[in-house]
């Protein structure tokens, strides 16, 4: 009886299965370059692209070419500059904006795990900063030309790293909302950003994924990545920015690394003199007045403001907040430079 | 891979569960209730690619002069929406050879699973293997056990909120995924007809470097064994 049930049953799945296989169409190939993420610009020559520092970096610039250089950069690690579009309102009001992808992020080329841990204690000093200066470099078209840097989340963690390291080439700096410029405070945001609740969808969200999908190649991890990057409560009400490609063997190696060499991005900025714009945004419940006040200590000369209504990304992302609060702001700073 | 590599898999697989007619409960004591048959039914809670909750039931019978255990397990993970996501295993366990209190068993299972977030819904078919070795008295027991899971197959529908990222193609993709997972159970019986169980251990992806973001599997789980006629 029961033989006879599970062979019925277990053929009828069959069937059903072939069916849907057959009718539900073709299978497609993980690793097909495409299916899943879009290509890089090693792969798809129509981007836009240059060859900095040993990579072919995802890059534009928008703006007369011989004006001040406003270099954006991105959140992460691993993520892509397309949030960061609305930078581009400044080439209007008399700046080069230049946007990149980092290496590893994004549409810029991909490196394997081990292009990253071969650096060791240097890998932000070799691959993130001396990367930094020669997209400044590339871009830059007289010495005189002035350099601001602009940095959302990581990319704000990034630009004091690299204005620490290099003070006299940078004319001024922003950064939104930086998790934290030692490790350990980047340890506790990321902490306190993520900490989902224990029966929650979202941690539902990230945990059961992996059940489907494992580490493969970068195609399919990209794409595993971006699949959780959807909402966070936690850092703010709006729905995570539109991305073109999440870089998530960078990501894991900058963090792994981070971990290891308690990397310091606030490594000589106290002897940056010039002010510094600080955003931080009102509803990131993470990014509390005292965190702000915290993190933003490291710097000897600041402004802060504190972005209303908003969330982490909103800052940039919410169209009323950046025409109304940010994009001003940017633009009355970089003036009085 | 093409549709037919997809589907001779697949019939691999199914010939598999079919001929060796194996089943569930994915915990059992070889040792206990052997005389007759069993309806089995069970719940678990614990942790399994998230906090999930599970109902198992299963029927324990004679086969090929061994006991073997078929049945269905369905899990359900803790979440704000309910049934997008779950997860269905259907198989069989059998005692493939033992001396005395030591036993080791094999499990066979099709899995079908679904998971859904706001850029993507999959259903998923694949299998899980798994050697289970130890030491089974009658009131109790401690085994280890070793598996593989694997995504043979998986469906992507992607959202429109997706799209406006990138439109990623909707479509069966092959082998999307695997785990490698080991660990121990241990469990012991209150009166002839309950068991409590503890099962927990490690995962592994397939490339046996990453892990997945939750890489323990733990599980506190009850059965309730119900007579089912001389065997």
């Amino acid at each position: 009886m029961l033989k006879k049930l599970c062979r019925r049953s277990g053929r009828m799945l069959l069937i059903l299965l072939a069916a849907a296989v057959f009718t539900g169409c073709k299978t497609y190939p993980l690793d097909e370059d495409g299916n899943l993420v879009p290509k890089t610009v090693d792969e798809d020559s129509s981007l836009p692209s240059a060859l900095i520092h040993g990579a072919l970096l995802h890059t534009e610039a928008f703006g007369t070419v011989d004006s001040p250089l406003v270099v954006a950069l991105h959140g992460g690690p691993g993520a892509d500059y397309r949030y960061l579009l609305p930078f581009r309102d400044l080439a209007d009001h008399g700046f080069r904006v230049v946007l990149y992808d980092q290496r590893g992020a994004g549409l810029s080329q991909r490196f394997s795990r081990d292009t990253y841990i071969r650096e060791g204690r240097d890998v932000v000093n070799h691959l993130v900063y001396d990367e930094l200066k020669a997209v400044i470099d590339h871009y830059r078209v007289k010495p005189d030309q002035k350099v601001f840097l602009l940095g959302h989340s990581w990319g704000g963690m990034l630009a004091t790293g690299f204005t620490g390291r290099y003070p006299n080439l940078v004319n001024g700096l922003v950064v939104m909302e930086p998790g934290g410029l030692t490790w350990a405070d980047v340890e506790t945001y990321i902490k306190e950003s993520r900490s989902f609740k224990f029966f929650s969808e979202t941690l539902n969200d990230v945990t059961a994924l992996d059940q489907f999908l494992t580490a493969k190649d970068h195609e399919l991890m990209d794409y595993k990545m971006g699949l959780t990057a959807t909402r966070n409560d936690n850092t703010g009400p709006e729905y995570v920015a539109p991305f073109w490609r999440n870089g998530a063997v960078v990501f894991n190696a900058l963090i792994d690394m981070g971990g290891k060499y308690k990397i310091d991005f606030s490594e000589g900025i106290g002897s940056y003199r010039q002010p510094v714009l600080f955003f931080y945004s009102e509803l990131n419940k993470v990014y509390t007045d005292s965190w702000a006040q915290h993190v933003s200590s490291a710097f000897p000369v600041k402004e802060l403001t504190k972005v209303p209504g908003v969330g982490h990304d909103g800052i940039v992302t919410n169209a009323n907040a950046w025409t109304t609060v940010t994009l001003p702001k940017l633009i009355t700073y970089f003036k009085s430079r | 891979m093409q549709t037919t590599s997809c589907i001779r898999y697949i019939t691999a697989v199914y010939i598999f569960l079919l001929t060796t007619q194996p089943m569930h409960a994915q915990v059992n004591n070889w040792s206990a209730g052997n005389k007759e048959k069993q309806h089995i039914v069970g719940t678990t809670f614990g942790a399994d690619f998230g906090v999930v909750s599970s109902f198992v039931y299963g029927y324990k019978t004679r086969m090929l002069k061994r006991p073997v255990i078929t049945g269905v397990e369905c899990s359900f993970p803790y979440g704000e929406k309910k049934m997008d996501d779950w997860k269905v295993k259907a198989g069989g366990q059998i005692r493939v050879t033992g001396t005395g209190p030591w036993a080791l068993s094999a499990r066979v299972q099709f899995v079908t699973r679904r998971y859904q977030n706001d850029l993507v819904r999959m259903v998923g078919f694949g299998s899980d293997l798994a050697l289970t070795g130890g030491y089974y008295k009658r009131r109790w027991f401690a085994a280890a056990e070793a598996g593989f899971d694997k995504a043979i197959v998986t469906q992507l529908r992607h959202t429109e909120k997706m799209r406006e990222n990138y439109a990623a193609r909707d479509g069966w993709y092959m082998a999307t995924g695997g785990n490698f997972y080991y660990g121990v159970q241990a469990g012991f019986h209150a009166g002839r007809r309950w068991l409590f169980y503890l099962r927990g251990g490690k995962m592994m992806e397939q490339d046996l470097k990453h892990s997945p973001t939750l890489p323990l599997y733990g599980q506190i789980g009850i059965n309730r064994a119900f007579h089912a006629g001389k065997k």
